[in-house]
């Protein structure tokens, strides 16, 4: 594969073994997170931070570090902006990244431009079971 | 365009259930609660009427007007919005009585012209009735770049939604998608790109539900759909059987009027389109637009896939067995591939093999993909 996952599984390794723990499917612990490709402008990859290689493609990071013990409940993406909404026993969250000019990721986080995964703490401690990104809004929606 | 991500609360089956057991009252607060925020300008939030003058919502915001229905799926689309409720528990609510509500007639197709003042919805209004199934609400319409008069009544449901039961929904650009619990699917909104999937014979927007119906390519029969998705200019879904099938990308047919100036982004968009120009089709370098649905083959033919979604330009396609393939636009490497080449056939991110995807969504400049969930 490309060495664009090559540094996603290596990323994984390095920061808590969440790729290897992925990979054992009888695991007993919650193993979850996502994976971003690509590169938000002026964010560095997808928010994460990562640095550009030579051809001009960014790393993926991933936000496993947030979602530890948790289970991804749903993922959104828009043109300039995205979402993740976690789950667990003591509660959700939710992590947007990119354009927010529209207060789209609300007005709680930095405008016009949200560079790394942040949560949104409005939505802190929801249960989203769906989440969808419009061009410049969002929804979600709350299954507690 | 966002993918409409959906994950009903309820199985089809479970929905049915309930449909059986509406006798027994359920309390409005075991409802879903769908909140909405940002961009308000063509109300595609949904607050209401009170909210009219508010440009955007700063935080997410229960949408009051849903909160006596049970809400299963949502989906945001560029300027509009759509939720899918459960007639069944809101039955149980006194406020509701969809059985005597009326469609808008500016669903997904309504066209406005850009620079005026786009009409304010004040509450979610239903694309289609139901009887003690579920119904589609839209939050509001989308705009281009043709003017058609606004319906300033409701018009009556098509009898179409009568025998279906949606249970998800996908809002694109300026069209919309649901796929129904008799493995059918209904699509409505801008013609042009052969994005509907409803072949060339159609020549004006579809303002109303249409059923979009899918032939096996072999046995020549309709194929029972399981999700749907739709994106900028083409669309996808996966059969029950785990077949995808994508369609649209071609060039904007239309021919925009005076009304439509060169300020106008469709118009620009328009001048722009090439056919096959990402390859979000899957089909090859041969294959690069269809107006109507195409059987995926290559590499994904005999797989067994889960979900599609499709963005601006690129298409993700989600396996059972948890592998991601995807093609189209390869814009900022969202495509994993490594590189930013376009694909015009369908990419196995061969690197995830021993992590199982659950799930993905693009945006323009990167891809997101959910795994062990």
């Amino acid at each position: 594969m490309s060495q664009l996952l090559s540094r996603v599984l290596s990323t994984i390794g390095s920061t808590g073994d969440l790729g290897a723990a992925a990979q054992q499917a009888a695991a007993p612990v919650v193993v979850a997170g996502v994976i971003v490709c690509g590169s938000l402008p002026g964010a560095g990859a997808g928010g994460g931070g990562s640095s550009e290689d030579a051809n001009g493609v960014l790393a993926p990071p991933r936000i496993d570090a947030t979602f530890a013990g948790a289970a991804v409940a749903a993922i959104a993406a828009s043109s300039s902006h995205s979402l993740v909404a976690s789950s667990s026993a003591s509660g959700g969250n939710v992590l947007g990244i990119g354009n927010n000019a529209n207060s789209q990721l609300g007005d709680d986080l930095p405008m016009p431009l949200v560079t790394s995964w942040s949560p949104l703490p409005m939505l802190f401690g929801f249960k989203i079971v769906s989440i969808s990104c419009g061009l410049t809004h969002s929804l979600c929606l709350d299954g507690r | 365009m966002s993918r409409a991500f959906s994950r009903p609360l309820s199985s089809p089956a479970s929905l049915e259930l309930i449909c059986v057991c509406v006798c027994v009252p359920r309390s409005c607060a075991d409802a879903g609660k769908v909140y909405a925020w940002g961009d308000n300008s063509s109300m595609q939030c949904g607050h209401g009427e009170r909210f009219d003058a508010v440009e955007h919502f700063s935080s997410p915001m229960t949408i009051d007007s849903l909160s006596a229905s049970f809400v299963i799926a949502i989906s945001a689309g560029h300027y509009h919005s759509g939720v899918i409720t459960s007639t069944c528990r809101a039955i149980s609510c006194p406020t509701t009585n969809l059985a005597e509500r009326a469609v808008p007639g500016d669903s997904q197709g309504q066209r406005l012209h850009l620079g005026q003042r786009r009409p304010r919805r004040s509450r979610p209004r239903q694309h289609g009735l139901a009887r003690g199934t579920a119904r589609v609400d839209s939050l509001a319409c989308d705009h281009h770049c043709l003017m058609h008069e606004l319906p300033q009544t409701p018009k009556r449901i098509k009898e179409l939604f009568r025998v279906h039961t949606a249970t998800s929904i996908s809002c694109g650009a300026n069209f919309t998608a649901i796929a129904t619990s008799t493995a059918a699917a209904l699509i409505w909104g801008a013609f042009d790109n052969g994005r509907l999937g409803l072949g060339n014979s159609v020549t004006a927007d579809v303002l109303s539900p249409r059923e979009l119906v899918i032939h096996s390519h072999r046995s020549g029969e309709p194929v029972a759909i399981s999700t749907i998705s739709c994106g900028y200019r083409h669309a996808g879904a996966v059969s029950l059987s785990g077949e995808v099938f994508t369609w649209g990308s071609g060039t904007a047919s239309h021919q925009c009027t005076h009304q439509c100036t060169h300020q106008c982004t469709h118009q620009r968009a328009h001048q722009r389109s090439r056919i096959g120009l990402y390859g979000e089709l899957g089909h090859g370098q041969e294959v690069a637009s269809s107006p109507t649905p195409r059987l995926l083959g290559g590499v994904l033919l005999g797989k067994q896939a889960k979900s599609i979604h499709c963005g601006m330009g690129i298409t993700g396609v989600v396996l059972e067995s948890g592998q991601l393939y995807t093609f189209g636009s390869g814009q900022s490497g969202r495509l994993g591939s490594g590189s930013s080449n376009n694909e015009s056939s369908p990419y196995r991110l061969a690197t995830l093999d021993g992590t199982l995807v659950s799930d993905f969504a693009s945006s323009l400049h990167f891809s997101i993909a959910a795994f062990g969930t």
